[in-house]
């Protein structure tokens, strides 16, 4: 339905405010880089960890020798589960896990993770074919694979880097999720929940 | 829409007389405050934010008709469709025929203050369109057929006892105590009407208009369900959401983040540009924009009032207030609450019906000092109340006569010492009806209302002045 006066009528509306010339913007990059924020990756990836666990977060760390396939199968065999729904992107592409579970009925969504925020424990994930939404979102457990050189200091230096990568925004993906740990409600007396709608677990694995 | 005139007096103290939503009411505000002040201290740039927050809001309310072409614009590139509200009224209509036009049965929504506005629910579900909120607050609410009670915390008047009752009586549960089973039967319940529905609705944090990105954000998970899984995604927003340039969105959801609930980051931010694009398995396929005027464009031209517009709900305003802290959100009538509540109700509103909330506040100012945009609160409260006056001047009023006389006398006697110690002593003889325990309780007629609330201290046989004066005789002179 349009209501095309409508649209006329708000805009005269808004057209008899005082003008000006539209102030020119300045970059923030620089304004709001905390000066407390480690620089290095293996200082960002402490900060990330101990933030993500604030959140009731859950982090692990690959081990040298291990390969993913068999870190996660040791999570599988936990949680006694096979009904998993997965992504095969980036270093999921090698995973050797023989069910691919539908994400509704799934009890555990594997995902990988575009990019982190240290400063406060942030998962930040991309949509598009390979990547789908739901597998994040639906099974009661997610663990989300992240390669450590993607953590970035905080949410401005995160937005700066997704400005470089997608040069010009018309190129935008649908749909960028930041998670911040289990899904968490207050609304009962102000006590914290976890899991009343998306994942009441968030594992990540630091490759 | 308000159809009747709100009387904040009577409201409040029917808040007052209820001792269980006193100790709840308490309770939240010092948590909330605590979390807020813990957050916003640690990082050291806040001040610079919140001043580059206003900046970037003032810019946006001046050019407000440009950037909502720039949103529109953009929303259209990315496959989405923009609709233009004036009222409550066209905005219900609009996504009533969206509904109608994809046969739409099941609706599910997930919080926004804009939809409640509206009220959006009576109307799609008098429509036959079954729609149902799905954040746990709101749902808990929408269950026991009530308003929401704070714009981030909507059910914090309701203890478990009541929920675990509820729950057991709608659903056939037991009644369980525990917030986490509560929380699990909500769960259940609610992811089934996720899977069945076939439109989700939501709101708009931020809108960015050079991308078409809206911002959503929450805790739960329930609006990233609502945005993803239905095949039809209706976003509602207030036509002033708009942020300008997309890397700016980081000023505003560190803001909003430590404002509203003293997290650091909300766990779920969604950004989300269009519907699905090609190839992609999930997310909507259709997406609507509502840009939503209700009144707003009217508040824009106020230069003394615009400044309301910058509000970027986060409540912290709410959490600060001495009044809501005593008379909780009902109070105000409206959908909002608080002094953010007291300054847009009345100009989203008829005056005449809204003209007591804008005296609601001492004028202490801590709204405006927590406020992450610097909303200049006792201003707008003042501009408001100018403006309730003058239109009151209008008409012959009785009462502004007596208050004529009342404030001629108080002026007098307090203008001149003789008057005044005159006055403490004649008071000190009078009262001598009504004194008890060193106080004054029931004064009569006119000075009734003072007393109807709390007790005044009696006048002294020996003031202050005199004590004073005493003290020094020894000395000589008193020093004045
Ligand atoms: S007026 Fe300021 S403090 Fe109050 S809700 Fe809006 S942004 Fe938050």
């Amino acid at each position: 339905m349009i209501f095309k006066e409508s649209k006329v009528l708000i805009l005269q509306n808004l057209r008899s405010t005082v003008r000006e010339e539209k102030s020119v913007k300045k970059s923030i990059e620089s304004r709001f880089f905390s000066s407390k924020l480690s620089i290095n990756q293996d200082g960002l990836q402490n900060d990330f960890i101990e933030n993500f666990k604030a959140v009731s977060g859950e982090v692990h760390i690959l081990e040298k020798k291990k390969s993913l396939t068999a870190k996660i199968n040791e999570f599988l065999q936990e949680l006694d589960t096979q009904a998993v729904s997965f992504w095969r992107t980036g270093p999921l592409e090698s995973l050797e896990i023989t069910s691919d579970t539908d994400p509704a009925s799934a009890d555990i969504g594997i995902t990988g993770v575009d990019f982190a925020i240290a400063d406060t424990g942030t998962l930040v994930i991309l949509s598009n074919t390979n990547q789908p939404r739901l597998t994040s979102l639906l099974p009661p457990i997610h663990i989300a694979v992240l390669k450590k050189e993607t953590i970035v200091p905080n949410i401005h230096a995160l937005f700066v880097k997704l400005g470089k990568f997608y040069q010009n925004y018309n190129k935008l993906c649908s749909c960028i999720s930041f998670i911040t740990g289990p899904s968490r409600t207050a609304d009962i007396e102000l006590n914290l929940t976890l899991g009343v709608h998306g994942p009441g677990r968030v594992i990540v694995i630091i490759i | 829409m308000i159809t009747k005139r709100i009387d904040f007096k009577k409201n409040s103290v029917q808040a007052l007389a209820n001792p269980k939503l006193k100790k709840a009411l308490v309770n939240f505000t010092d948590r909330s405050r605590a979390s807020r002040k813990k957050a916003v201290s640690e990082i050291s740039e806040w001040e610079d934010l919140r001043l580059e927050a206003r900046r970037i809001k003032e810019q946006v309310i001046k050019d407000l008709d440009s950037y909502l072409l720039e949103l529109e614009e953009s929303i259209t590139r990315v496959g989405g469709k923009v609709h233009w509200a004036k009222d409550a009224e066209e905005a219900s209509k609009i996504v009533a025929t969206i509904a109608k036009e994809n046969n739409v049965r099941n609706v599910v929504k997930s919080k926004s203050m804009a939809t409640e506005e509206i009220e959006l629910n009576k109307y799609l579900i008098s429509r036959g369109i079954n729609t149902v909120e799905t954040d746990l607050g709101e749902y808990i609410v929408q269950l026991c057929n009530d308003h929401p009670f704070h714009i981030i915390t909507p059910a914090i008047h309701k203890t478990k006892e009541d929920i675990s009752k509820l729950f057991s009586e709608k659903f056939g549960v037991p009644e369980y105590e525990e917030p986490q089973k509560l929380a699990n039967i909500a769960r259940k319940e609610l992811r089934e009407k996720f899977l069945s529905a076939d439109m989700g609705i939501s709101g708009v944090n931020f809108a960015v208009a050079e991308t078409g990105t809206i911002a959503i954000v929450e805790n739960e998970g329930n609006a990233r369900l609502a945005t993803t899984y239905p095949d039809i995604h209706v976003a509602i927003m207030g036509i002033e959401k708009i942020v300008p340039k997309f890397e700016q969105l980081s000023i505003f959801l560190s803001l909003l983040a430590r404002s509203a609930t003293g997290q650091k980051s909300s766990t779920y931010v969604s950004l989300i540009t269009g519907p699905r694009r090609e190839g992609e398995r999930d997310g909507p396929r259709q997406f609507h924009l509502v840009f939503l005027d209700n009144g707003r464009s009217q508040i824009a031209k106020s230069e003394e009032t615009k400044e309301s517009l910058y509000c970027i709900r986060c409540g912290a305003c709410i959490n600060i207030c001495p009044i809501y802290r005593q008379v909780g959100g009902h109070s105000y009538g409206w959908v909002y609450s608080g002094p953010i509540g007291a300054v847009i109700t009345p100009q989203l509103n008829d005056l005449n019906k809204t003209a007591d909330l804008p005296f609601v506040s001492s004028l202490c100012g801590a709204c405006r000092d927590v406020c992450p945009v610097k909303i200049d609160f006792p201003h707008v409260f003042l501009s408001l109340r100018q403006k309730i006056i003058e239109q009151a001047r209008e008409k012959p009023n009785p009462r502004e006569f007596m208050e004529k006389i009342a404030f001629w006398i108080w002026g007098t006697v307090f203008s001149k010492p003789f008057y005044y110690n005159f006055m403490g002593k004649i008071m000190f003889f009078l009262q001598c009806f009504y004194r008890k325990d060193n106080e004054l309780q029931r004064l009569p007629y006119p000075f009734s209302k003072w007393t109807r609330d709390k007790n005044f201290p009696a006048f002294s046989k020996n003031p202050f002045r005199e004590r004073w004066k005493k003290k020094y005789q020894v000395k000589g002179k008193a020093p004045r």
